[in-house]
């Protein structure tokens, strides 16, 4: 026999009802189970009183709770308000450190979440993008001889859209450079011929004009909204005229329509839109509509609902089968694929297109980087909490005693957290909008902020997030006091939390030792970029790039531009501060060079870079021989027959004298190698050197090679040595001659240093980015430390001064405060040693050439570490060592 | 009016309230209707309708002695207010107009 009412009926009871009634409803119904007891005995009862609980679970009784949660009764509510802003003003500098410290890191990490989503929703605006795809061609040439372009023939778009019904639209996209003219102003400018259907396909905004007909015209001109301002300021650009140069005339285009500025988070960038009817005058029919090795535009196309890419890829061989013939399909191993168009800008197995891509790592890494300083300015709020305790401990004590649960003391604490939170996030988003131009011209963005819903959901997640993490565990600890203890005045820091306090700490100290080593290793890495030999001299090279006519093929437009160059070499060489002129189809730093592809005599597929250059280039570059000679105007026959390659080229095919050889390929004309350079970085240092030919007369390699892949004009530059002593003067003499000699095309000029330092601007700015965080570690990981050392020294007063007064000297007395931090710093030190090497030799690996990690960096960092948290700590232990023993001692 | 309304399970509550006195409590309301008016009532329907009497502020509650029988837990005691009462008061005069009106022969045929 079970004489009691169920448990189970009695908790839930308790659980929903109104705790003012709950006692007399209780009584009543356990009197009513007494009865019930006697009458229809105890299984029974207990079931009546399991009902009669039930019955009680109605809404009039429920609602009588009117929800009054014990977090937030209303007065007790504003007690809390008040106390927290109290207890704020009272401790006037921790709350200022405390703040200050999560306002820079919420700055860190407002401004690198506008980072990450502009990356991440690259081209996610088009409302059709899942069904948008780029096409890529792909060539498997088996041993690491894979290839993958961006760009296309030109039949590719009309021969998908024609023959698989999947393809609803497809556009082709070329960017050209070509001169503009409006009335008698000439520009230079990236002229981008498109397909009708561009903004069907793609989602660009139009400001005025209509959609459909805005490139329907062969005539038809779209500009963007910067370039009509450009052109025509506030006049209304509808109908003006804008004169293109297509081939070698000029043609009349008529503004149809002007388009919002693309966004930026958009791999298609444009300023002036033709329709590619236009492009019968730009290419010969045979490459137009026949011609599938030659890859030109890039194609992107629309496809059906529902319609899967992989379903459609399977068609592609059978299609090129039957289009170019299995023969040709076979031999060129051409395998074209799709690729989404939202997978363009993260995607770094593909080559940059007509727009660039970047390396997701960078994101990863600014995340880690905004979530570390985000976790240093956490943790100093932590430590400084619980630090401050034992001055609260009373506080928490008498509320306890008057009655307050702990409930509602975690709920305090957590709240006081989040104001603290709330007034950090004001400051750090005021310090991000002040910081977000210089946050732009780092990460090379155009980024706004305004107060959307994306911004306004980040400041709630921030709030949420930090004022939880930082509140968490001091409200524990703070509420976990018992009263008796505290009152009685007997409470004393336990050696737990001040052993979770040192583990903090050390996190920070381990977070900013990786980044001080970091920042310095870096440094290393970009000035060794900065400064290695190159196998070439790249200082005071000024480059010019020379025009050459719009006619021909491409060999003779060369050819022609070297013309030019004899004419400005004699011109040139008379100024007594050009050292020397020379001239060549490619420069440094401007990306590859142009790239051939042959299969030799042993049936194994070869690549090669080449350049064109004339018999200055070696001693004008101060490269040097290793062996052979270099050109020589008194052979003639070296501009129809020499060839000079580079150490690379002579490793490849295992020579080890290469003088007299020949390029082992059956169909080149007829030629001989006359001298091997030493191997000089043509590329970045991120890759290693490459074969490379260098040759007066290209047609000698242009008849035996199967692939061309010209990414950059090999139209020439000429290449002028400045001495370093009025630099200005010198350019002014080239810019003279320039007008002198070719009055048509606008004089632009580079120097190759700057160039080649420009290609690593990104690892620059990566560097700039880790060197900022790496100071903001270290202002927000010493505010902490400060802080806290100042508590452990307020606690130690006593205890210093007793060791005063017993006879022990400052110096003693300051080993003793110093040693456990000096203790601390040695041990985060060793532990962020392996983290650093780790992440580091990550970063390196992406260079072909780098500098290795060295105890330096370390020893480096650990004395930056050391200096710094000795002087953050040092001011508190002086002033600790030096009180009058009297002054801390005369109360006991 | 709104408020002055009584309902008819209302009206029995009060007058049961305004009966028994200082032992006016849950389950002996409940009883009390059983044994005067022979009507089983649901102990949660008298206490949900108390509360509401309490509201209209025509009883009020204190908290009163606990007995073995109830484990120790206190009753709570409903008195009824002088509004209540004269809430009552006014609902027996309007029934005794109204039976007045009522033809008190009724001759049948």
């Amino acid at each position: 026999m079970n004489n009691k009412p169920p448990g189970y009926a009695l908790r839930f009871l308790e659980w929903y009802c109104p705790p003012y009634l709950h006692e007399s409803i209780e009584g009543d119904l356990v009197e009513q189970f007494q009865n019930d007891l006697l009458q229809v005995g105890s299984r029974k009862a207990r079931l009546y009183f399991t009902l009669n609980v039930l019955k009680f679970f109605r809404p009039s009784i429920l609602f009588r709770n009117k929800f009054s949660n014990s977090f937030f009764q209303n007065t007790m509510f504003r007690n809390y308000i008040k106390i927290a802003f109290r207890t704020l003003w009272r401790a006037k500098a921790h709350s200022l450190i405390n703040v200050l410290g999560l306002g820079l890191g919420i700055m860190c990490c407002i401004l690198i979440s506008l980072f990450v989503r502009d990356e991440l929703t690259f081209d996610t605006f088009h409302s059709k993008a899942n069904r948008i795809f780029r096409v890529y061609g792909k060539e498997d040439w088996g041993e690491k001889q894979q290839f993958l372009y961006t760009v296309t023939p030109f039949p590719m778009g009309p021969a998908l859209k024609d023959n698989l019904p999947e393809v609803e639209q497809q556009v082709r996209i070329k960017n050209i450079d070509s001169h503009v003219k409006i009335g008698e102003s000439l520009f230079n400018e990236t002229v981008a011929v498109v397909g009708q259907h561009f903004f069907d396909v793609f989602d660009f905004e139009l400001l005025t004009g209509v959609r459909a007909h805005a490139l329907s015209g062969q005539s038809n001109v779209v500009l963007s909204k910067r370039m009509a301002d450009k052109y025509f300021g506030t006049s209304d650009p509808i109908n003006k005229i804008v004169s293109i140069q297509l081939g070698e005339q000029f043609e009349e285009f008529t503004v149809k329509a002007v388009a919002d500025n693309p966004p930026t988070n958009s791999s298609i960038q444009f300023d002036i839109l033709i329709s590619d009817l236009n492009l019968s005058k730009l290419y010969n029919k045979e490459l137009l509509t026949s011609s599938w090795f030659n890859i030109i535009p890039e194609t992107y196309i629309l496809l059906q609902d529902g319609a899967g890419a992989p379903a459609v890829e399977k068609k592609f061989p059978s299609l090129f089968k039957t289009i170019i013939g299995e023969e040709e399909f076979k031999k060129s191993k051409y395998a074209p694929g799709l690729q989404p168009i939202t997978d363009i800008h993260l995607n770094t197995s593909f080559p940059a297109g007509i727009a660039q891509v970047s390396n997701p790592k960078y994101s990863y890494v600014l995340m880690a980087i905004a979530g570390l300083i985000l976790f240093v300015a956490c943790i100093n709020f932590v430590t400084l909490s619980i630090g401050r305790s034992m001055q609260r401990a009373k506080e928490v004590g008498i509320r306890k005693v008057v009655g307050a649960l702990r409930t509602q003391l975690i709920a305090q604490f957590i709240g006081e957290a989040v104001i603290v939170t709330f007034i950090a996030l004001i400051i750090g988003v005021g310090l991000s909008l002040l910081n977000l131009p210089l946050f732009n011209e780092l990460a090379g963005k155009q980024l706004l902020f305004s107060f959307n819903k994306f911004t306004l959901l980040l400041i709630v997640f921030l709030l949420m997030i930090i004022g939880l993490i930082s509140g968490c565990y001091p409200a524990l600890i703070l509420s976990s006091f018992k009263p008796i203890t505290i009152l009685k005045g007997s409470a004393q820091a336990g050696n737990e939390r001040q052993r979770v306090r040192k583990i903090l700490v050390g996190v920070q100290l381990i977070l900013s030792i990786f980044l001080i080593s970091s920042t310095l290793l870096m440094r290393e890495q970009l000035s060794y970029l900065q400064n290695k030999n190159m196998g070439f001299d790249k200082e005071q090279l000024m480059v010019v790039q020379l025009n050459a006519p719009r006619t021909g093929g491409m060999i003779k437009r060369v050819a022609a531009g070297f013309e030019t160059a004899e004419k400005f070499k004699t011109e040139l060489a008379n100024f007594p501060n050009i050292i020397s002129v020379c001239a060549a189809s490619h420069d440094f730093g401007n990306g590859v060079w142009v790239r051939l592809g042959y299969t030799d005599e042993k049936k194994a597929y070869r690549t090669f870079n080449m350049n064109v250059v004339d018999e200055n280039y070696i001693p004008a570059m101060k490269m040097e021989l290793k062996n052979g000679r270099n050109f020589s105007e008194k052979v003639p026959s070296d501009k129809r027959r020499s060839v000079i390659v580079n150490e690379a080229f002579a490793k490849e095919y295992g020579w080890k004298d290469a003088i007299g050889k020949k390029i082992p390929g059956s169909k080149f004309n007829d030629h001989e190698i006359i001298g091997v350079v030493k191997d000089f970085n043509y590329a970045s240092l991120y890759t290693k050197v490459q074969p490379l030919v260098l040759v007066e007369d290209p047609s000698i390699i242009f008849s035996g090679i199967e692939n061309v892949n010209v990414d950059n004009s090999p139209i020439p530059k000429l290449l002028i040595r400045l001495k370093p002593i009025d630099m200005q003067a010198s350019i002014d003499h080239v810019h003279k001659t320039w007008d002198k000699l070719d009055s048509e095309g606008e004089f632009s000029f580079s120097f190759v240093d700057q160039a080649m330092a420009n290609q690593y601007r990104s690892d620059q700015n990566l560097g700039k980015i880790v060197s900022i965080a790496a100071l903001l570690a270290i202002i927000i990981g010493s505010l902490g430390l400060y802080a806290l050392a100042s508590l452990a020294m307020q606690s130690r007063i006593k205890e210093i001064s007793i060791r005063k007064v017993m006879g022990a000297t400052e110096n003693s007395l300051l080993v003793l405060l110093s040693k456990e931090y000096v203790m601390l710093i040695v041990v985060c030190l060793v532990v962020s040693v392996p983290v650093t090497w780790y992440f580091m030799s990550n970063w390196l690996s992406t260079f072909e050439y780098h500098v290795s990690i060295g105890v330096g960096i370390f020893i480096g960092a650990g004395a930056i570490s050391l200096l710094i948290a000795g002087a953050t700590i040092s001011y508190q232990t002086l002033k600790t060592v030096w009180t009058n023993p009297v002054n801390s001692l005369k109360h006991e | 009016m709104q408020k002055e309304y009584l309902g008819e399970f209302e009206e029995l509550v009060l007058t049961m309230v305004g009966i028994l006195q200082e032992d006016a409590y849950g389950n002996a309301i409940v009883n009390e209707i059983i044994e005067r008016v022979g009507r089983k009532v649901n102990l949660s329907a008298v206490h949900v309708t108390l509360y509401r009497l309490e509201d209209k502020g025509y009883v009020k509650s204190s908290m009163g002695g606990a007995t073995n029988a109830r484990g120790g837990r206190r009753k709570r005691i409903f008195t009824i207010t002088n509004a209540g009462l004269a809430m009552l008061r006014a609902k027996k005069e309007q029934q005794v107009q109204l039976w007045k009106l009522v033809p008190q022969l009724k001759i049948t045929g």
